[in-house]
């Protein structure tokens, strides 16, 4: 979609840049990196388990803003979740991600949930609901009404992907950043239009490989 | 310590060929004890080990056979393992499924292990492909790991440090124990709050501190004094940042636990570095830094990284006014807390207090510092397993 970069299409007034933090939560093996990765290098691969955290980055060239993302992928053992915490500081958005054949994830996305919402405050951040690994329909162990249901209760955005199959991988990153630039407006008009949007200069940077 | 220590240029260090299958034969005596170990463990400190000798001398290194015994007392040793660990094994392989269901720890272990045997190495001819035996053995050990350590269990990031071992042993008994030695070094990585992680952090900054104060700033600025972007390195002794053969080499010369405690911890050092100019030059901030620091993977020479390490150690140990601190971490006796204790000795500040031979020049050939591969290194990619 708006991944085709646009090369030249910044003037800074009319076409901001956006540097956004989003931290990939949820349990082991339900597909942070490998969301990660097909989203950043639109490749499939098994990935050796997570310890401490990686880190990727994404420039999306949308028609009025350009957004990179700084991806930071943590690691799904509860055991790390103290170093975890190190790492979502400052987040703008969190993407929380399930398994759907997988039950027992999707509660602890709901734990990760209340994690974030001591954190921050509810228009301080943009959180995603995620159900990965919908090529395995046949296992599933969450229906999509449930994931949904529990999304729009908690005013989450939401949505069902596959990093293997590269299903909805990049629409969940193009909600997610559509969002931000909406608060970002909002924001903007609230403060009648002041302008005091961070128009942090990235303009050097290059996307990520 | 407020002014800056002179530390002196970095010695020219080199490193020499692997210990080869005669060179071991030949420091045993006719009951297979070893003659010399601590000429041993320094050649494997300078050069590491040849694939072949691995099998055996890894199991000396990590401490499952004593150094000092005979071929005999090491059967016997083995012969004892060997009914300890199926003894281990039986205990989770009898557990009925009706009986897991009310044990949720050991459900949760066994769903980890499941998990992490499944993406370990596979891309490794010992790990690869479905139903290879090597998964099923990395998974029976790891497991029958929980039931010797049930409090620690399965952490992530403990398969890292299986496949290496199980890899060069070749066998699920020796593995098993070889391991378990291994965890003793590593255990506190994996315990509750990570202290064993704070710890090392804190030691590493101690260490990068006196090295390069300005540097150590220069992190502290963009908000990385806390060197979290070592984290991994430290977790699992650098196992994701080389490839599976340099990683053998990489912890055989860390073993011999030369040429000071904490070796490890230099190493960080080294790298470091070796990166500061590129940091600092680019400015690199938060985000960038621990970018860099992950992409450095596979990409870092691992001769040369020994050399650096060693040649710091060897600045460190040659400081008349090391600090306290550091002198304590790298386990060294620093003469300046001893004035004038035997004046006009030697030239050196700081003294091993372990055996002080340890620094003898070898006798045998080297090959140049200047991060050349070892060519002789044999790899030995087809395995026969024996699956216990």
């Amino acid at each position: 979609v708006a991944q085709k970069a646009m090369p030249g299409a910044s003037l800074e007034e009319i076409h901001p840049t956006y540097i956004y933090k989003v931290v990939l939560l949820g349990s082991t093996s339900v597909g942070k990196s490998s969301l990660a990765y097909r989203y950043v290098k639109n490749d499939f691969r098994e990935s050796l388990p997570t310890v401490g955290c990686s880190f990727f980055t994404q420039k999306l060239v949308l028609e009025t803003a350009t957004v990179n993302f700084e991806i930071w992928d943590t690691a799904g053992q509860e055991k790390y979740q103290s170093v975890c915490h190190l790492y979502y500081r400052g987040a703008h958005a969190a993407l929380l991600i399930y398994d759907i054949a997988n039950k027992e994830t999707l509660n602890r996305a709901k734990l990760w949930l209340r994690e974030l919402e001591k954190e921050f405050l509810p228009d301080e951040i943009v959180i995603a609901l995620v159900g990965n690994k919908v090529d395995l329909a046949a296992e599933r162990e969450v229906t999509t009404e449930e994931g949904e249901e529990f999304a729009k209760t908690k005013g989450l955005l939401f949505m069902e992907t596959s990093a293997k199959s590269n299903h909805h991988v990049n629409e969940i990153f193009m909600a997610v950043a559509l969002e931000l630039l909406k608060r970002e407006q909002e924001k903007a008009s609230t403060l009648s239009r002041k302008s005091t949007v961070d128009l942090e200069e990235s303009g050097t940077r290059t996307r990520c490989c | 310590l407020l002014f800056q220590i002179d530390l002196g240029r970095q010695p020219e260090v080199s490193r020499r060929e692997p210990v080869s299958a005669e060179e071991w034969a030949k420091n045993m005596d006719s009951e297979g004890r070893i003659l010399d170990v601590d000429y041993i463990k320094r050649s494997i400190f300078k050069g590491g080990l040849c694939h072949t000798l691995r099998k055996e001398a890894w199991k000396f290194l990590l401490g499952y056979f004593p150094w000092h015994s005979t071929k005999e007392e090491r059967a016997n040793l083995q012969k004892r393992k060997t009914d300890e660990y199926f003894r281990m094994k039986l205990q989770w392989k009898s557990v009925s499924e009706e009986q897991e269901k009310r044990n949720s720890r050991l459900r949760d272990y066994r769903s980890l292990i499941e998990k992490d045997v499944n993406r370990t190495d596979r891309t490794n001819k010992f790990y690869e492909g479905e139903d290879n035996p090597g998964l099923i053995l990395l998974h029976d050990i790891l497991m029958t790991y929980c039931m010797y350590d049930f409090d620690l269990g399965y952490v992530q990031g403990m398969s890292d440090l299986l496949s290496p071992v199980l890899y060069v042993m070749e066998n699920e008994v020796d593995a098993f124990w070889c391991f378990v030695s291994y965890m003793d070094q590593m255990h506190q990585n994996f315990e509750e709050q990570m202290q064993g992680m704070k710890t090392q952090l804190i030691q590493l900054s101690t260490l990068l501190r006196l090295l390069d104060s300005g540097f150590c700033s220069y992190l502290e600025s963009q908000d990385s004094g806390y060197l979290y972007f070592c984290f991994r390195w430290l977790l699992i002794r650098f196992k994701r940042e080389f490839s599976f053969q340099d990683i053998l080499r990489l912890w055989e010369v860390m073993w011999t636990e030369l040429p000071c405690q904490n070796f490890h911890l230099l190493l960080c050092c080294a790298i470091l570095e070796s990166e500061k100019q590129q940091i600092m030059d680019k400015h690199y901030g938060f985000n960038e830094i621990l970018k860099h620091i992950n992409e450095l993977s596979m990409k870092i020479d691992v001769e040369y990284i020994l050399c650096k390490a060693e040649a710091i150690s060897m600045q460190m140990m040659n400081c008349k006014e090391l600090p306290q601190a550091v002198s304590e971490i790298l386990g060294i006796e620093s003469s300046s807390v001893t004035p004038d204790s035997d004046p006009g000795e030697d030239e050196s500040g700081a003294v091993l207090s372990c055996p002080s031979s340890l620094y003898q020049s070898i006798s045998t050939p080297v090959i140049a510092a200047n991060g050349t591969r070892d060519s002789t290194q044999q790899m030995s990619e087809a395995h026969s397993l024996t699956p216990a």
